[in-house]
């Protein structure tokens, strides 16, 4: 079991303080969701995490067990056990998904070993069988011309392979249908284990009735605010975060309240 | 320059060096003369690709002739260590079937590549030209369509780094009806190194039914690695069809970050990248030691990409 520990992490990017004082323990086995309006740093959050160039660390310490990571190269950071299935996946044309992945998991293999590629395949297809992901994506360019579902599906491929120890998914659910949230969710779910541990940060409740969090953590302005279990999401879901600004004395958060695509994408279909 | 052994051992091969011509069960025949060294090919069946080693500063004009017989394979290395000059023309009988790669290796200061390829009625070519040579280098690469219905598919990879460079002028002109051009250059940029590419496909007057296609794409590696391309169509006749695409990108560092979020190192990242133009080259190299050579002058040139 390892766990990921951020202390007093200040982040900025281009010289704009994103995040203040962030503190979050994340142990192997817990499911940690994160909430919070648009803008708030959730990604920043994530991505300082996995060491985007783009974002500062001004102050404090991200720790993976022993391992000190906050100013580590991002691939080394990978290697150690971090994953970041990313708001928005980048394509990458010319190299096929099946390579990248493969290439992905020899990286974190010790120079004596060589991959079994049979065992390899099998376990790729496999994964992609239970993501429904059509077997032709393999041999498609990397996320190039993907659906916005097929994206994130892929992020969670890629999860399922390189077997992280601590993962963040960001917004895993958007762009996801009815049909693959559920799909999505079950493989996460699936994933739980002393192993790993993971942070969902999600606007939706939908989500987190496949997924469910044990510890529910809200984020304003790039501050966690306040910290529950999953009563905090319903009240989210009915009241937005409004009432948090009156409980907080937090009078300047813009009037974001709800996410505004709230329904679109995982909205409830109720049939009879 | 040494041959390499991988060239050396092929069974079906002439080369030609400083010291002289050597030919093994050389499926092709071959006259050297004093002004012009002639190839033909499509006579005799092949088993495998015939091979064309040639080492040194360049040969007087060389002709290669495809008979409509049997259909070809042919494959020319050209090996230099220091500046060379070489030119080709290719000849395409009626009917004729031919798939020609050059591959251009060595660490070069200078080379000079002239190509000139006729393809007459019903014949077909299929080019691939893979420049993995050092140095500063000028292609110019012309092709005409004679005959009706003729076709030519061109595939070229031109990988540079360091302080190299390439200067390429490459056209097709369609000259007969129903003829169809298809080039696809793929650039790698790395370093320092800097490409021009011009490329112009003309379809004159007359020429109804033909296909001119092009496409170029390119990936830069180096903060000051460049490559530009000039995609020219010159189009004089109504009833055809033609079209160029163009992409040339630098890998961005979302690209890089996404790669390196899941533990590749910047080298092996960048090489995956790039695999992704040199792979399908790679793969028609079947003999395993030849795939060997192509695998080592690429890895020298961009092997641990910076
Ligand atoms: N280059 C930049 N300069 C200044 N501010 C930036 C820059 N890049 C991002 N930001 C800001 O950082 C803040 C945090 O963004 P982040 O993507 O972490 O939010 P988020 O909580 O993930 O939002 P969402 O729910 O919309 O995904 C935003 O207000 C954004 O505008
Ligand atoms: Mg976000």
């Amino acid at each position: 079991m390892s766990t990921l520990r951020i202390q007093k992490l200040n982040v900025s990017v281009d010289g704009t303080m994103i995040l203040k004082d962030v503190d979050l323990v994340v142990n192997g086995g817990e499911t940690h969701a994160i909430m919070g309006p648009n803008g708030t740093g959730k990604s920043t959050l994530a991505s300082a995490v996995m060491g985007h160039p783009k974002y500062t660390i001004e102050s404090g310490a991200i720790l993976l067990d022993d391992l000190d990571v906050t100013h580590l190269p991002v691939d080394e950071r990978s290697r150690a056990g971090i994953f970041l299935a990313m708001q928005n996946p980048v394509e990458v044309p010319g190299v096929t998904n099946f390579d990248f992945v493969k290439t992905a998991v020899q990286a974190r293999m010790s120079a004596d070993k060589k991959l079994r590629i049979g065992k390899f395949i099998l376990e790729f297809e496999a994964a992609a069988a239970k993501l429904k992901m059509g077997s032709g994506l393999a041999h498609r360019y990397l996320n190039e011309g993907f659906s916005g579902g097929e994206k994130k599906r892929n992020e969670i491929l890629q999860m399922q392979m390189l077997k992280p120890k601590i993962a963040f998914l960001d917004e895993i659910d958007s762009g996801l249908d009815v049909d693959a949230l559920r799909i999505v969710g079950e493989a996460v779910t699936a994933m739980k284990s002393p192993d790993l541990g993971m942070v969902l940060i999600t606007h939706y409740e939908r989500l987190l009735d496949y997924i469910i969090p044990d510890f529910v953590h809200i984020m304003i302005k790039g501050r966690i605010v306040k910290t529950g279990g999953r009563e905090l999401i319903r009240k989210i879901d009915s009241e937005g975060y409004d009432w948090l600004k009156t409980e907080l004395g937090i009078d300047d958060f813009d009037e974001r309240k709800k996410p505004a695509a709230l329904g679109t994408c995982a909205t409830k279909v109720f049939t009879k | 320059m040494r041959i390499p052994r991988a060239l050396r051992e092929l069974r079906d091969v002439a080369i030609l060096s400083a010291r002289g011509r050597v030919n093994h069960l050389f499926s092709g025949s071959m006259a050297v003369l004093r002004s012009q060294i002639r190839f033909t090919f499509g006579t005799k069946s092949q088993r495998e690709a015939a091979a064309i080693v040639l080492i040194g500063a360049g040969t007087a004009p060389i002709v290669i002739r495809f008979k409509a017989a049997t259909p070809s394979k042919v494959r020319i290395f050209l090996c230099s260590a220091a500046s060379s000059s070489w030119n080709f023309a290719i000849r395409m009988d009626e009917g004729s079937t031919a798939s020609v790669e050059f591959y251009l290796i060595g660490a070069t200061e200078e080379t000079a590549f002239e190509r000139s390829v006729a393809v007459t009625s019903g014949a077909s070519l299929t080019l691939a030209t893979i420049l993995l040579n050092g140095g500063k280098t000028t292609v110019q690469d012309r092709s005409i369509l004679t005959g009706e219905g003729g076709t030519l598919r061109s595939e070229t990879l031109g990988v540079l780094a360091f302080e190299d460079s390439l200067e390429a002028l490459q056209s097709v002109r369609h000259d007969a009806p129903r003829s169809v051009s298809d080039l696809v250059n793929s650039l790698i940029a790395s370093d320092s190194a800097q490409v021009v590419f011009d490329v112009t496909g003309a379809i004159a007057k007359g020429n109804a039914g033909s296909r001119c296609k092009q496409q170029n794409r390119g990936v830069l590696l180096g903060e000051r690695a460049s490559i530009e391309v000039a995609p020219k169509l010159l189009i004089d006749e109504f009833d055809v069809e033609a079209g160029h695409g163009c992409a040339i990108g630098r890998i961005n560092s979302d690209e890089l970050f996404y790669l390196s979020s899941r533990g590749l190192d910047q080298a092996t990242a960048k090489r995956l990248i790039v695999s992704g133009y040199t792979a399908p080259f790679a793969m028609k190299l079947n003999d395993p030691a030849l795939r060997r050579l192509f695998e080592k002058a690429l890895d020298a040139k961009i092997g641990g990409a910076s």
